[in-house]
């Protein structure tokens, strides 16, 4: 029986060959973009699962208050003595393991890198994390002071064929390390990827780091600390001991301004954004967001089939009076369409692959993913592939089945069915709501982009064009001064200043802030951001002044104790304009001085952070980031000038160098991915919206030939007529589009509130999303109906 | 035996009511061959249907072979009908997308019988229709006369005890339409029940009976010998 079914489908197929290229192919688009964000949420899911004991591992987090009690910094690194603290303190955690990142220039006799990942870790890290080690003994192999292991592809990179094992590394021109083993790197599903690993000992070295400051340094934020605890164990146990813990060891009020956390490994990709994380995170908002447009998508593509195969029903209508005749049930009837549908689902199933295979590698681009095809195989996927095949069969099969079957045989056979088709109450709704998720989707697509827009033409208060970006050693080492002559004797360099950091960078460093209250200088509880400027900052960048002056090398006191403060920082310390803070005293940290000028606010991080207090002043051995402005054509030869003296000055560091607008557009490279993935996903989803419209409009029109003669013969003209096919189409865009305005609108002002400035959603969203899914809706229907409004009218009655 | 007692049929819309049959009584024998005749409207394909359990009647009852149907569900008449009753049209009622062979091969699928007698069974029934050359041509591939003799060989494939025939030569030429003819006294001969609606006189002369309504109602039986 299932074979005469499948039979009577594919001959079927064939017949209606464009009905079936609809079908076949809406739902195969359907489900690639199904599948591909599937692998996409899959991998994201996957991250730290590979870690054999991850479901108990925890990762301490540190959060410091301002004295008003807000949060002023979340950090995922904490201080180098909470580790061994938390072990003693702590009976029931099993392993406690510190890692501290770091970059350095490694050399291996000839062959000089700059490398980052760079991680320093204790001896017990393969207890707790789970590591492929290669070669090298992996109890012993991070034991010894001075030891460093190598991932398998740095190995590679340095040492080629022969065995690392023994072979001596010196990093930064000093010190000498020993490779006592090689491991496979970490999959990219993992929140951290060392490339090197040194051994925690290196650390007590004073040269290095120092025994005394593992110890006592409260303040180095900078060690991630992951705590390994026994099965079931209650962490909030712990968080609750954890104010006590701090008051004991760092001082009696410490757990008044730090807070100590725990964070599931497995939960770090997806639930974390900390101040301070070892990579860039991803957000289960996102994981949300692509699993609700995947389902949307597979939903508009089977209501096209559902619509469709309903549609084309009235020509199937004689077999299925006649089977009801010769003695099929309905179940019978329904078990044929179900598996009708099926057959046709398991085409677009072996389509949507093919697809998928052949837009990996560019979706891989576009996500900074590496889905590997492999990951089609991973039984999950094939499982998932399964439940899909069968949910998409019986939802796409499942009205038509039980719409067809519950015709009475004797109607069917006298042709009443036609006339039930033409006003399916279902099927209005059906389109209403295909057309609703693709509204929503091109609206948002429109908000994400004027969002994107507005980002990009905000005047940020300084300038961001042709500035080249640098990393200096530490300027005690040399005078930075002749280097900013040299620099400038290339006419296409007109200004070079220093700081400790650059726009479109975090700032992360604050210390405490005075001011004069009364006769004495009292602390301020508000958090001031530090920035190292030197007097070559503030002209490179343009930011302007809103009072006083700009540091001088006219003024030596400008050195040390002079600064600059932003008029954010000047509203909040309570001033009330830039002119009435120049000349006051200040105290910032330890340094004691006179603000000397206030500049206009500019937005030194991302758009996504309000404006911060800022206090910008001169602190040596911290102004290792030099921005260089150009300008002209000269490019080339600026650079070429500025390795040429780089080159001379530290001829043992790669000459590495960056523009600052391509730094700005990885600040919103994730909304730029956004932007391009509801563009994507909202053409498909009107695309295959419209492939179905175009079926049901064709297959309406042939219902109505009849009819269409009959007005003709009665005088209708061909406009009247197809404003007549038309119409009632329109009038269910129109709906689509009313439902999904509001539901548009809440969803996009959630989004639009990630963003600290952000743009208004204007009406003209509204107008313009609503004119193109008219105006393709049209399109898409005039090319039926006009076809069947020319028809000639004998033509049109004959064929009744 | 069919027996049918004072059977009404009414059609109901919102606004009309239609009294299609009103009072008809009629038995037919086993082995009978009865043609069913009258003007257009009076209700000849309405009571044939019932007869073929396709409907139900409004009131009366009707006793099909020794069971009480008119109250039936159309899934318990759809199980009595299945095997039991072959139908023919006028329109001949083939499925296109399915080949003479499969069209033919389609009630046994229903009745589950195993393929190896269901390949005998269609075998034999379409060498006796003198349709074996064309198993597996499609309906659009044949004459009228060879898509009606496909319908009558899927009609009488399961061997059913009666067979219902709605002008089953209304759209065939003369000499097809006596082939056909001859095809179902052959089947009557053999013992096969036939019920017939026919407009043509002609074809009414090879039944044994004709029964000529008029506005619902019996009005004439004539009995030919």
């Amino acid at each position: 029986m299932i074979r005469n079914y499948l039979k009577i489908a594919f001959r079927n197929l064939l017949k209606h060959k464009l009905f079936s290229f609809i079908n076949i192919s809406g739902v195969a688009i359907g489900l690639t973009c199904f599948f591909l964000l599937a692998l996409y949420v899959k991998d994201e899911l996957s991250y730290d699962r590979f870690h054999e004991k991850g479901d108990r591992i925890y990762r301490l987090s540190r959060t410091f208050l301002s004295m008003d009690g807000t949060v002023s910094l979340r950090l995922g690194h904490t201080a180098p003595p909470f580790g061994p603290l938390i072990q003693q303190d702590f009976p029931m955690v099993e392993q406690v393991v510190r890692m501290l990142e770091t970059g350095a220039l490694m050399r291996y006799e000839e062959k000089v890198f700059n490398e980052e990942n760079i991680f320093v870790a204790d001896a017990n890290i393969f207890d707790v994390f789970t590591f492929d080690v290669l070669a090298g003994n992996k109890n012993k192999a991070l034991e010894n002071p001075f030891s460093i292991m190598f991932s398998k592809d740095m190995a590679e990179k340095y040492f080629g064929k022969e065995n690392p094992i023994g072979k001596i590394v010196k990093m930064n021109n000093q010190l000498d390390y020993t490779v006592t083993g090689v491991y496979a790197p970490l999959p990219a599903q993992s929140h951290f990827h060392p490339q090197f690993l040194v051994s925690f000992s290196t650390l007590n070295d004073n040269r290095v780091y120092g025994v005394e400051a593992l110890t006592n340094n409260w303040g180095n934020n900078s060690f991630s600390t992951y705590l390994l605890l026994p099965e079931k164990y209650d962490v909030n146990t712990m968080v609750k001991a954890f104010p006590d813990f701090q008051n004991r060891h760092i001082e009696p009020r410490a757990s008044a301004f730090s807070v100590l956390d725990l964070m599931k490994l497995t939960d770090i990709h997806l639930y974390s954004h900390l101040d301070s994380e070892i990579e860039a995170n991803g957000d289960v908002q996102y994981v949300y967001l692509f699993t609700a447009i995947a389902f949307f998508i597979l939903v508009i593509a089977c209501i096209n089939y559902m619509n469709l195969a309903t549609a084309t029903s009235a020509t199937r209508a004689k077999e299925i009076g006649m089977r009801k005749v010769i003695g099929a049930d309905r179940g019978q009837l329904i078990y044929q369409f179900l598996s009708e549908s099926m057959l046709l689902v398991s085409v677009s199933v072996l389509i949507a692959i093919l697809l998928v295979l052949l837009f990996i590698p560019a979706f891989n681009d576009f996500t900074q993913k590496q889905l590997a095809i492999d990951s089609l195989l991973d039984p999950y996927f094939i499982v998932m592939m399964l439940v899909i095949w069968l949910f998409t069969g019986l939802v796409a099969g499942s009205y038509p089945a039980f719409f067809m079957t519950s015709i009475h045989p004797l109607g069917i056979l006298k042709g009443q069915i036609g006339s039930s088709l033409k006003n399916g109450g279902l099927r209005q709704m059906l389109v209403v709501i295909q057309f609703a998720i693709a509204v929503v989707l091109m609206i948002s697509t429109a908000v994400v982009y004027s969002q994107m827009k507005f980002v990009k033409n905000y005047k940020l208060g300084y300038t961001t064009d042709q500035i080249v970006l640098l990393n200096m050693p530490d300027d005690s080492t040399f005078d930075f001064e002749s280097v900013r002559q040299r620099l400038k004797q290339n006419g296409s360099i007109m200004k070079v200043g220093r700081s400790s950091r650059i726009p479109s960078g975090r700032l992360l460093d604050s210390w405490g802030a005075s001011v004069m209250k009364g006769d004495t200088m009292a602390p301020t509880d508000i958090t001031i951001k530090s920035l190292s400027v030197d007097e070559g900052f503030i002209p490179t960048y343009k930011i302007e002044m809103a009072a006083g002056r700009n540091f001088s090398r006219n003024f030596s006191t400008d050195k040390t104790n002079a600064f600059v403060l932003n008029e954010t920082a000047v509203r909040t310390l309570g001033w009330k304009g830039a002119a009435e803070a120049i000349g006051k005293r200040f105290k910032y940290g330890e340094i004691q001085g006179q603000i000397i000028g206030v500049t206009k606010d500019f937005y030194f991080e991302s758009l996504h952070q309000q404006v911060a207090p800022i206090v910008m002043f001169h602190q040596p051995g911290r102004l290792h980031r030099v921005s260089v402005q150009l300008a002209g054509s000269e490019i080339k030869g600026a650079i070429a000038h500025i390795r040429a003296i780089w080159e001379e000055r530290f001829p043992d560091i790669p000459f590495e160098y960056e523009f600052l607008d391509q730094r700005f557009g990885q600040l919103y490279a994730v909304e730029q991915t956004q932007q391009t993935l509801f563009g994507l996903f909202a053409g498909i989803a009107i695309l295959i919206s419209c492939l179905g419209l175009l079926g049901l409009s064709m297959f309406m029109a042939e219902l109505r030939t009849k009819e269409i003669g009959v007005r003709k013969v009665l005088g209708a003209s061909v406009v009247s007529m197809v404003s007549l096919l038309s119409k009632d189409y329109l009038k269910l865009v129109l709906i689509a589009i009313v439902i999904a305005s509001p539901i548009a609108w809440y969803s996009m002002q959630l989004w639009l509130e990630n963003f600290a400035y952000h743009t208004e959603i204007h009406w003209g969203v509204f107008l313009l999303a609503g004119g193109i899914s008219i105006a393709i809706a049209l399109i898409t229907i005039s090319f039926q109906s006009i076809k069947t409004a020319r028809l000639s009218p004998v033509k049109s009655l004959r064929s009744e | 035996m069919l027996l049918i007692t004072n059977l009404q049929k009414i059609f109901a819309t919102e606004e009309v009511e239609t009294t299609a049959l009103n009072g008809i009584d009629l038995t037919i024998n086993d082995g009978e061959f009865v043609a069913i005749m009258g003007p257009s409207g009076c209700g000849k394909s309405t009571l044939l249907n019932i007869i073929g359990l396709l409907d139900n009647p409004s009131s009366g009852s009707y006793n099909f072979y020794g069971s009480d149907v008119e109250k039936m569900s159309e899934r318990q008449r759809a199980q009595l009908r299945k095997g039991n009753v072959g139908f023919v049209f006028q329109s001949f009622n083939l499925i296109d997308e399915l080949t003479v062979f499969e069209n033919v091969e389609l009630p046994l699928l229903y009745l589950k019988e195993p393929i190896k007698q269901r390949n005998e069974m269609v075998e034999a029934t379409l060498k006796r229709m003198n349709m074996m050359h064309r198993r597996n041509h499609f309906p659009q591939q044949l004459s009228g006369g060879q898509q009606q003799r496909v319908a009558i060989a899927r009609a009488v494939v399961a061997k059913p005890k009666l067979i219902l025939a709605d002008e089953p030569t209304g759209n065939l030429d003369s000499a097809n339409g006596k082939d056909v003819m001859n095809l179902l006294q052959e089947l009557n001969e053999e013992g096969t029940t036939i019920a017939m609606v026919t407009h043509s006189p002609y074809d009414a002369s090879y039944a044994h009976r004709t029964v000529n309504l008029f506005d619902g109602k019996i009005v004439t039986e004539n009995f030919h010998v």
